[in-house]
């Protein structure tokens, strides 16, 4: 009896630190879709959304059929200006505890253990040329008043990359 | 008689020894004989005699890792002075140095992983080495660079695994998926440099580190043909294989039999780094000296070397046919100039040891 009691106690706790963790990752993401939708007269807005996608490549027959291969479902980081959506990166949570956060797009994948570690990726996501072309892509535009990015405002490595901790 | 269904013998398992006695490291013979001529040969069998089956060697792939220990002699800042002037030209001479070692590497290795190496200093070493088969690659936010034969294996596409803490942040893997080519399989290969505990001890992040890392190979998606995946973790660890970061972290331990039977499978990495532990010649001995790890820092503590450049495998490597791991084939190189035999000491202020390794694609049948 005892055993289904802990095991029932153990899950409302891993189900409170899911949540916990749930709400301080749309914080974040609520203050840098606040601070974005400021820069941009009200125009970009950040979303953390649910979509789908294919499992797997589809097999012969589902190619001969035209019938889709099974879906599944993912979290992704997604711009909106008017109609226009563009996805910008993966995240998805920890499924047992909701820390770490992973945050995935192009050849960066970073697992990211408390609201500052994603906080710090996010800044770097956006700064790289990747997220430039993608949010221009659907219209996004810093006001007038807002200076241009440039280079030096990208980040410290290539491609936008910040510098990693090298301790050899 | 057996204790079961699986009788492992060990690393020359694939390979019947040419006179009945086990060789090391040497030439070997392909299994040509009759399986139940002798008890050495029962020895050399991984399975039940009827179903004792020869294997022959049908594809090879050589890896290596080397962390050149560039930053140790790489110049700082612009200084025209003669100290700056000194300081170039001694790194011109590692860097030199460093070449001869990587081109042999690249004579005997399908793909060689590098540490420490800067952008032009990569860019040094592929005009100076390239060849028309190589193809260069790099990962600018740890100095990696890695080398490709590419009538061997390609990239298909390769992956930046960085881990966050605060505004901490500590470069993972870098994962590099290869197709091989002469027996087809993906080969996902993950090259890590890891913080030392220079500053400051780093032991709690590798763990951390090894964690994630874990999580991630875990969920590198198996081949299509459902079979295990072909994971190979390799690089300077900045920590010994029992260590926080390796063995609890990661989960890479020295029992392949746990690595082979996990539940779910993958659950467990296998390190045969486990047996490089050590002085590797019994005493006594007239041999010349050999490392008795890959790092030597001879400030430090109880003995002057580590054994923190590693390989480890994921269980799919240790099948009886397919891609295998060739243990056998896995030595640090002790290459004239970074190591000096009669003293035992690794020269010119090189303080890692490259380390060399080899999977072989084994066909059952006759």
């Amino acid at each position: 009896m005892s055993d289904y009691k802990d095991a029932f106690r153990k899950g409302l706790t891993a189900y409170g630190q899911y949540a916990a963790a749930e709400k301080e990752v749309r914080l974040v993401l609520a203050r840098a879709s606040e601070e974005l939708s400021a820069a941009t007269d009200g125009a970009l807005q950040l979303q953390w959304a649910t979509l789908t996608r294919d499992a797997r490549p589809p097999t012969l027959m589902e190619t001969v059929t035209r019938s889709p291969p099974p879906q599944e479902s993912y979290r992704a980081i997604t711009a909106k200006v008017g109609a226009k959506v563009v996805e910008l990166a993966r995240l998805d949570l920890d499924d047992r505890t909701g820390w770490p956060a992973t945050l995935a797009y192009a050849r960066e994948h970073e697992i990211c253990s408390d609201a500052t570690a994603l906080e710090r990726a996010l800044i770097e996501m956006l700064g790289t040329q990747r997220a430039g072309r993608l949010l221009s892509s659907i219209g996004a535009a810093l006001l007038p008043d807002e200076p241009a990015p440039t280079q030096a405002q990208e980040g410290p490595g290539v491609d936008g990359s910040a510098e990693v901790e090298k301790k050899d | 008689m057996w204790g079961g269904p699986f009788v492992d013998t060990g690393a020359s398992a694939q390979y019947a020894p040419a006179g009945g006695a086990d060789t090391d490291g040497g030439a070997r013979e392909l299994w040509t004989g009759a399986p139940f001529a002798s008890p050495e040969r029962w020895r050399s069998c991984r399975v039940w005699p009827d179903l004792l089956v020869p294997t022959q060697e049908t594809g090879r792939f050589r890896f290596a890792w080397w962390n050149t220990s560039f930053n140790r002699s790489r110049p700082k800042g612009n200084g025209t002075g003669p100290k700056a002037t000194k300081a170039i030209a001694d790194h011109k001479e590692r860097t030199e140095l460093a070449e001869n070692v990587i081109r042999e590497l690249l004579q005997t290795a399908d793909c060689v992983a590098l540490g420490e190496v800067e952008a032009d200093e990569h860019l040094g070493l592929e005009q100076a080495l390239g060849g028309a088969a190589l193809s260069w690659y790099r990962d600018d936010s740890r100095g990696l660079s890695l080398a490709i034969n590419t009538s061997v294996a390609t990239l298909v596409s390769d992956l930046r695994h960085r881990t966050r803490e605060g505004t901490r942040n500590f470069h993972t893997a870098w994962q590099a998926s290869l197709w091989l080519i002469h027996a087809p399989a993906q080969l996902d290969l993950y090259v890590v440099h890891w913080p030392s505990d220079v500053g400051a001890p780093a032991g709690a992040h590798r763990r951390t580190l090894g964690q994630n890392l874990r999580h991630i190979v875990a969920d590198c998606p198996a081949p299509p043909s459902g079979t295990r995946g072909h994971q190979i973790v390799l690089g300077d660890f900045n920590e010994e294989p029992f260590d926080e970061g390796l063995a609890q972290g990661l989960l890479a331990g020295r029992d392949r039999y746990r690595v082979r039977s996990a539940d779910p499978p993958g659950a467990f990495l296998y390190n045969p780094c486990w047996r490089m532990l050590g002085e590797q010649r019994p005493w006594p001995t007239t041999a010349p000296i050999a490392p008795a790890g890959s790092a030597y820092h001879p400030g430090s503590g109880s003995s002057r070397w580590r054994t923190i450049d590693q390989v480890v495998l994921s269980g799919g490597l240790l099948g009886d046919d397919g891609w295998v791991l060739d243990e056998k084939a896995l030595q640090y190189v002790e290459h004239k100039d970074i190591f000096d035999p009669a003293a035992g000491t690794l020269v010119n202020r090189f303080d890692h040891l490259p380390l060399i390794g080899s999977l072989v694609h084994l066909k059952q049948g006759p």
